[in-house]
């Protein structure tokens, strides 16, 4: 099995993550039916559902707009054929050509949109609609799929989700898709979807924009509906380049024809930009020499990482960040950073102890006891109860105690000699 | 003694006061002809160096209203050192015409060579002046820099200011008034006017504009 080679580390960063993920994806008592589980996992699974849809309305857009786009020449040629005076021949060598033209269009797949889901209606479907079709349609089927009697294995492919996700999210792209394809998981991951990411970024750590530009303008509606600012930071470095250059005269042609535009809503920053033609890019003035750092173009890819997640509805933070500090935060309390801290507790180890310092500790209604014979929870029904010498110990040990001895309680940590009468039982706060 | 108010409509003004007056914003505003043609009409007498020094501050006041900025920093050097040299302000903002000049003249090369040997080196002075060069080099983004939210930048009523300034340092230098007597008077005809008007039956405001019309 993959996961048992990690190493020790791993499988024990994995015990908060499957605890947690235990008891959320299991809120419900077995034998139940399916429906609070499904309801409890979309609450944590909106991105495993939400990407490929939007990737998939993406396709639906694109090949639209292509069917428009050939649809009207079509229509225009003809027009162009009633209005022309042409012979026989040329008439029909005119249509078969605009045939031609609507036989290309049926391979690339009409569709309907009365249903989404539905089975596409050609005989030859467009290849990227059906299999992206497919994946919602694989993914909404695992979801339901969860339940008692599988939940292990359930856990464990999330986990590996979770680690794929967190992989393609940091550019280990290659690792991604070993793990995937070595699993099985390649409809329930986004690693297409992370591949078109992936040349945009590989261009902008190239000190390239064009890929940039072009995603943006295929995201057009959408970015300018978020009030994106994505394509003025990609055209403001791309001037910084031209002042670095000291292209300056081609500098000025570009404000004009790509920053100018910009100037109503963000006015602050253009200005601070085209001020660079005045200083020069080795000026010592620090408000402008930050400009023409390289690490701008760092901020350019997280910028771009941002709103990418944005656009496919995915979290911002990788889902292993949101799983793990929710697991730690759950665990979190002040006697784990006391030395006495039992070994079992994951945040006895150094690195959970910092992982989970900025976390706030979890909220506890009640103080939790443990039983010091049996190990057990002390609650309502095995409340603690105390002896003549002030220790506690649960009702079920003290019973069999009891039970052993004639009556008689032996303290285990004192040798105390009493009668179970003489038990006091403590209440929890 | 005071004299009651109600009498104030009745009392003859000096004529030499008048006289003084008019003199006073005639040599503020450079009107050299009309000065010497008022002087010689009213009998008055004025020091020779007022109407030189008005001729050079005439000279000044046109080059930088015409648009030849560097021309009037010259000549404001010539006629004293220190004038600008004490006043990085002034300066900064006739410089900055200059750069307005170029790039409506469309001399983009001209105005950045402009821009980073002259206006950029204010910029280690003082935060204030990087503001407004960023507001000055936002002009060249624009084909058409009235398009530019800054365009006010490029309109007379800036220039008309700057200008104004350059001309009460001038004045101020020698120790002459930097705002004429006409002026003060009005300011204070409009605020004594205003006090009385928030009394119980006092006269209306003293409004300029509603004065000359009713003229």
């Amino acid at each position: 099995m993959e996961m048992d080679s990690l190493p020790n580390g791993n499988n024990t960063a994995g015990t908060p993550i499957s605890a947690t993920a235990t008891a959320t994806a299991n809120p419900a008592p077995p034998q139940s039916s399916n429906l609070p589980q499904l309801t409890e996992s979309l609450k944590l699974e909106h991105q495993f559902l939400r990407v490929p849809f939007e990737h998939y309305k993406k396709t639906l857009r694109a090949n639209h707009r292509a069917v428009e786009k050939e649809m009207s020449a079509v229509i225009s040629g003809v027009t162009e054929a009633a209005a022309a005076d042409l012979s026989p021949d040329d008439a029909v060598n005119h249509l078969n050509s605009l045939v031609c033209r609507l036989q290309g269009l049926k391979r690339k797949g009409f569709y309907s949109f009365d249903f989404l889901f539905a089975v596409l209606s050609l005989e030859e479907g467009s290849r990227a609609e059906h299999l992206q079709a497919q994946k919602c349609r694989v993914r909404l089927d695992h979801l339901e799929s969860a339940d008692a009697e599988n939940m292990s294995e359930w856990n464990n492919t999330r986990m590996k989700r979770i680690l794929v996700d967190y992989m393609l999210r940091m550019s280990y792209y290659d690792t991604a898709v070993k793990l995937a394809k070595s699993s099985n998981l390649q409809d329930l991951v986004d690693i297409d979807v992370f591949q078109e990411a992936k040349k945009v970024i590989d261009a902008l750590q190239n000190k390239d924009v064009a890929p940039a530009l072009a995603w943006c303008a295929d995201n057009k509606s959408r970015l300018k509906k978020s009030k994106s600012k994505m394509e003025f930071q990609l055209r403001l470095q791309e001037f910084i380049e031209l002042v670095r250059a000291e292209n300056n005269l081609r500098a000025i042609t570009y404000a004009r024809k790509y920053l100018a535009p910009w100037g109503a809503t963000h006015m602050k920053e253009l200005q601070r930009v085209i001020a660079t033609l005045a200083f020069k890019r080795d000026t010592e003035c620090s408000t402008y020499k930050v400009l023409f750092e390289a690490k701008q173009w760092d901020y350019l890819v997280d910028q771009f990482k941002q709103e990418f997640c944005k656009l496919y509805g995915m979290t911002l933070e990788p889902l292993l960040n949101i799983y793990l500090q929710a697991g730690l935060s759950a665990l979190k309390t002040p006697y784990c950073y006391e030395d006495d801290c039992t070994k079992e507790d994951p945040l006895s180890q150094e690195a959970f102890r910092t992982l989970a310092m900025p976390l706030p500790y979890s909220k506890q209604h009640h103080s939790k006891l443990v039983c010091y014979i049996t190990k057990e929870l002390m609650d309502t029904e095995n409340p603690p109860q105390v002896l003549p010498n002030g220790y506690v110990y649960s009702t079920k040990a003290l019973e069999e105690m009891a039970k052993k001895n004639n009556g008689r309680i032996i303290c285990p940590r004192t040798g105390l000699v009493c009668s179970y009468t003489e038990l006091v039982k403590a209440y929890i706060s | 003694m005071d004299v009651d108010p109600r009498q104030y409509e009745q009392i003859a003004i000096n004529e030499n006061d008048v006289n003084n007056i008019i003199l006073s914003y005639l040599i503020h505003n450079c009107y050299k002809e009309s000065s010497e043609s008022f002087i010689s009409c009213t009998g008055m007498k004025q020091p020779a160096d007022h109407l030189e020094n008005m001729e050079k501050r005439k000279r000044i006041f046109h080059h930088a209203l015409e648009g030849n900025v560097l021309k009037a920093i010259e000549l404001t050097g010539q006629l004293a050192q220190d004038i600008l040299e004490n006043n990085n302000d002034l300066l900064f903002d006739l410089l900055s015409l200059h750069f307005v000049d170029l790039v409506c003249s469309k001399k983009w090369t001209e105005a950045l060579e402009f821009a980073q040997t002259k206006l950029s080196p204010y910029s280690v002075k003082e935060q204030k002046y990087m503001d407004k060069i960023e507001g000055f080099m936002s002009l060249l983004a624009y084909e058409n820099p009235v398009e530019c939210p800054m365009f006010h930048l490029i309109g007379l009523d800036y220039r008309q200011q700057v200008v104004d300034s350059l001309n009460q340092t001038i004045l101020a230098h020698f120790n002459l008034p930097i705002h004429t007597a006409m002026e003060r008077l009005i300011q204070q005809t409009s605020v004594v006017r205003q006090c009385l008007s928030q009394e119980d039956g006092g006269p209306p405001p003293f409004s300029l504009k509603d004065f000359l019309k009713s003229r």
